[in-house]
């Protein structure tokens, strides 16, 4: 059933992309080559099929990749500074977009810029007019059903289910290096009775927990919870869904408190000579046709308001992301101005606390 | 010295001329300075500043991020525990290598060049690939406890992943070609005669290794240690993934501080005292003499 | 007999040590379940054709620019390490420490560096080093040469100047002395720092990131980016392959030349 509905979703998808292709009457040219500084692997995949191709067929620009992380992006960006920058658009998670915009390495683009613009929900247009959301996903609870059955341990509904004595050895926790890692310290911070403010008292609460193991990124986590070293983790949406659909008995929970919003943003850069056409790209990545390729491929969630209705006719794909606009209400935003001012304090703390134990 | 310069010739009366041997040094010197030196200098010079955000640093020079590291009971742990890592590794790949660079460098088979390929066939894989791939093999539920609960030589599994024995025995295995090719060949220059008159001389196996083989062989000993313990004590992919964030060394914390945080002073002042502490060490390792023989 | 024993018995261990990971990664590639299951639930080649072209590519950009480090490092090694190996100047033991000093930096900290210093160059020269294979090249012989240089002095260590002297003698030119002895000695070790050099130049990840990019980019970054998103089997078969690819080589140069001679005849 899941492949048949997978099969007409992608055949409607394609046809949809190839009359967008088609549509062009005459191959337009140009001599301008966009740098983008993206993450690479599966996600520049997507853009490059959904967005750069029919783009580059349409408008004759071509497009050029930058794979990395994204503070590598952001370092890279900062050392520019009073150069032309390595990029003319930037991916970047919502919490570096932050820094870089504090860095000010990153331009602005309103409405009046962008005509997808209006159709975002608006968690994911920035406030100060900087580069919106093209994705949402959310950061909650992975934990494996086997396991947590064999060892009579009922589901977990919260994030202070994780410090369950029962867990010891088999939690993972990930580090500040990542986006649940900063979503499980904001967490952990609620949970001792503080906020982004008070990252001590997170990091006392964190270290109280019996790991397994510290995974700094995706690819660690992953083959501890296939080989079962790890029981339970906060972890997103999409890697979880992906290693489900592999048939890992793993399941992804929000927990009550809320889970945490994670977004990824496209941004054009400050010093970029191509600024209209970067926009005229990033426009793109707004629309229909990009948003839902993301949505099957990765999954990531839509930011683009216009797909609720198609998304939800497809529940089995709807499932893996934050979807609707009751979906989005379960999420919380986490401050990053604030969240950042302490970052080396904090990953001081954790160093010394959790680190070297 | 043992090693004659041909190319010298004496001149009395001259006490000091400049080597004729500085002059084919100055090619790679100059290269190795403009590639390396310049914008290793440029970076560390960063930690005589404050950071002032993100990959930024302020204008005032200031010794306060040397200061706050040497005084740090918390970071000289970290040092220690850095160069305990380094010793460990450096000791597991020389007990484990000679015995493999003895057989390379001596054996008549023809398999000897499949054996080398086998050396360095671990390195053919990406670090990251070759990293996750121990966990099949090192975790709770892998291969060696499977087999060693099988056998009824552990009662339950032994924790040999996400700690520090698994950086160990991830940077053993990442090193060893290294130091495994490095001993190949200094063994190869020694002549196989040597041993057999030892054994003709009545000398058992260990006799002959301990006293014809081991001095013979010590420049490339310590030179093949020396280039282990620098890349152990570097390594930071390694400690980080195999040892589950857990075990701090210098060089995480250094990526950590270059990566994450972008504080370029912090990362640059653990740079600049690692580097410093290798540089003093390789120096007093090239000291080493036996007999005649200069450590290279 | 026990002896032999023990020598084989450790041989063996070693070997079995150096080659379990790759040999979880080859048989993980033909893994039909999940990747990194074990034990594996089925065979299957699919993941070799699933491999995607970007891979190829970027494994291209990698062989050029490993053969180029490999050859630089050895070109600029060789005569360092005669230099420090029997010049006699001051110094000489702090200029030995401080070329094999980049191995002792974490090569994130080298690629941060490097990518500020290209800047710089743009600045003077309004050429762009980031996101070029020459850029590349040139961050990889950070390390490239200490290596060369390193075993090529290993290999210097026990070198008989009486060869040389008798070449002189019987009439050659420094330069003839120097590619008809010195060199043939060397060979294994110059070799062998070439290999180091290629090796570690095919694995780095972290110079690479931020000097490269676009078309400059390498598999060990491609690799990396891939696995973030997923990991999937043909990040397995992509490995496999390249061990794969190694080995016949290695068996073609066997065939063809002799690695005997490559890496030298036993005493």
């Amino acid at each position: 059933m899941r492949l048949r509905v997978r099969n007409l979703f992608c055949s409607t998808l394609f046809l949809v992309g190839s009359l967008a292709v088609s549509s062009v009457a005459a191959v337009a040219q140009s001599s301008v080559t966009l740098q983008i500084g993206c993450y690479g692997g599966a996600f520049t995949d997507v853009e490059q099929r959904f967005v750069a191709e029919p783009f580059t067929a349409r408008t004759g620009i071509k497009v050029t990749w930058i794979n990395g992380n994204p503070s590598d992006h952001l370092a890279k960006l900062i050392a520019s500074r009073g150069r032309p920058a390595p990029y003319d658009i930037v991916y970047l998670d919502d919490d570096i977009e932050a820094e870089a915009i504090n860095a000010g390495v990153l331009g602005k683009s309103g409405a009046a810029d962008l005509p997808n613009l209006k159709f975002l929900y608006p968690q994911a247009i920035n406030k100060d007019g900087y580069g919106p959301a093209l994705n949402f996903y959310s950061t909650g609870i992975v934990y494996n059903v086997e396991k947590f059955k064999a060892a009579g341990i009922p589901a977990p509904t919260s994030w202070a289910d994780l410090w369950n004595p029962k867990l010891a050895g088999h939690v993972g926790v990930p580090t500040l290096e990542n986006t649940m890692g900063h979503a499980f310290l904001v967490a952990a911070e609620h949970l001792a009775g503080g906020d982004e403010s008070t990252p001590e008292k997170g990091i006392d609460k964190i270290a109280q927990i019996k790991a397994q193991s510290y995974p700094g990124s995706s690819p660690v986590l992953d083959p501890l919870l296939r080989s079962g070293d790890v029981w339970v983790a906060p972890w997103l949406n999409g890697r979880t869904w992906g290693l489900i659909d592999r048939g890992v008995p793993l399941a992804f929970v929000l927990p009550k408190e809320g889970g945490f919003f994670g977004m990824t943003t496209i941004s054009v850069t400050a010093t970029t000579p191509h600024r209209k056409e970067a926009l005229a790209f990033i426009n793109d990545v707004l629309g229909p046709l990009a948003q839902l390729g993301m949505a099957n491929q990765i999954p990531y969630g839509p930011t683009n308001r216009l797909l609720a209705s198609v998304v939800a006719a497809y529940p089995d794909m709807a499932k893996k992301f934050p979807s609707s606009t009751e979906d989005l209400a379960k999420l919380k935003l986490i401050n990053w101005n604030v969240f950042h001012q302490q970052y080396p304090h904090v990953v001081d703390l954790w160093n010394r606390k959790i680190a070297s134990k | 010295m043992s090693t004659t310069d041909v190319e010298r010739i004496e001149r009395p009366g001259r006490p000091w001329r400049a080597d004729p041997w500085l002059w084919i040094l100055l090619p790679t010197l100059a290269v190795f300075g403009l590639i390396f030196a310049a914008p290793l200098v440029d970076l560390v010079l960063l930690s005589f500043h404050r950071m002032s955000g993100p990959a930024q640093v302020g204008a005032a020079f200031t010794l306060a991020n040397y200061r706050a590291f040497v005084t740090d009971p918390f970071y000289l742990a970290m040092l220690l525990r850095t160069c305990g890592l380094g010793l460990l590794v450096t000791l597991g790949c020389l007990i484990a290598g000679y015995p493999v660079a003895y057989y390379l460098a001596r054996t008549p088979s023809r398999w000897r060049g499949l054996a080398l390929f086998l050396v360095i066939a671990p390195l053919l894989v990406s670090a990251i690939v070759r990293n996750i791939g121990w966990f099949p093999l090192l975790s709770q539920s892998g291969a060696v406890n499977w087999v060693l609960l099988k056998l009824g030589l552990i009662a339950s599994p032994l924790s040999l992943i996400n700690n520090f024995t698994g950086v160990v025995i991830g940077l053993i295995h990442a090193l060893l070609p290294f130091m495994i090719l490095t001993l190949t060949t200094v063994i190869q220059r020694i002549e196989g005669d040597l041993e057999e008159a030892a054994a003709n001389l009545g000398a058992g196996p260990l006799q002959t290794f301990w006293r014809v083989l081991l001095p013979l062989s010590l420049p490339g000993v310590v030179s093949g240690s020396l280039l282990v313990f620098a890349m152990a004590i570097s390594a930071y992919t390694t400690p980080a993934i195999l040892g589950g964030n857990r075990v701090l060394v210098m060089a995480t914390y250094i990526a950590q501080q270059f990566r994450t945080v972008l504080n370029y002073p912090a990362g640059g002042t653990a740079s600049a005292l690692l580097l410093v502490f290798a540089i003093v060490l390789t120096v007093l390792a090239l000291q080493v003499r036996t007999g005649e023989e200069r450590v290279p | 007999m026990i002896r032999w024993l023990a020598l084989r018995g450790t041989l063996l261990t070693v070997f079995a040590f150096l080659l379990a990971p790759v040999i979880i990664v080859v048989a993980d590639s033909f893994n039909g379940g999940p990747a990194l299951s074990f034990p594996p639930t089925s065979f299957t080649t699919q993941w070799y054709g699933l491999i995607k072209p970007s891979f190829f590519s970027a494994l291209y950009v990698s062989l050029i620019v490993a053969s180029c480090t490999a050859l630089l490092s050895v070109v600029f090694g060789l005569p360092a390490a005669l230099a420090l190996s029997r010049g006699r100047f001051i110094g000489r033991d702090a200029i030995n420490s401080i070329l094999l000093s980049p191995l002792v930096v974490p090569a994130l900290v080298t690629g941060v560096a490097l990518y500020q210093y290209s800047l710089s160059f743009w600045d003077l020269t309004h050429v762009a080093l980031g996101g070029t294979l020459i850029g590349l090249i040139v961050g990889h012989l950070t390390f490239g040469i200490p290596f060369g240089i390193r075993a090529i002095l290993v290999g210097h260590a026990r070198f008989e100047p009486a060869l040389e002297e008798a070449a002189l003698n019987l009439g050659a030119t420094p330069l003839q002395t120097f590619w008809r002895v010195t060199v043939p000695i060397l060979r294994p070790s110059i070799v062998a720092g070439g290999v180091f050099a290629f090796v570690m130049s095919l694995d780095d990840v972290p110079i690479a990131l931020f000097m490269g990019g676009g078309d400059a980019t390498t598999l060990p970054v491609q690799i990396f980016t891939t696995v973030e998103f997923d990991f999937g089997g043909d990040v397995m078969a992509v490995s496999a392959l390249i061990v794969g690819a190694s080995a016949v080589l290695m068996l073609l140069l066997d065939r063809l030349i002799g690695l005997e001679q490559l890496f030298g005849a036993r005493q």
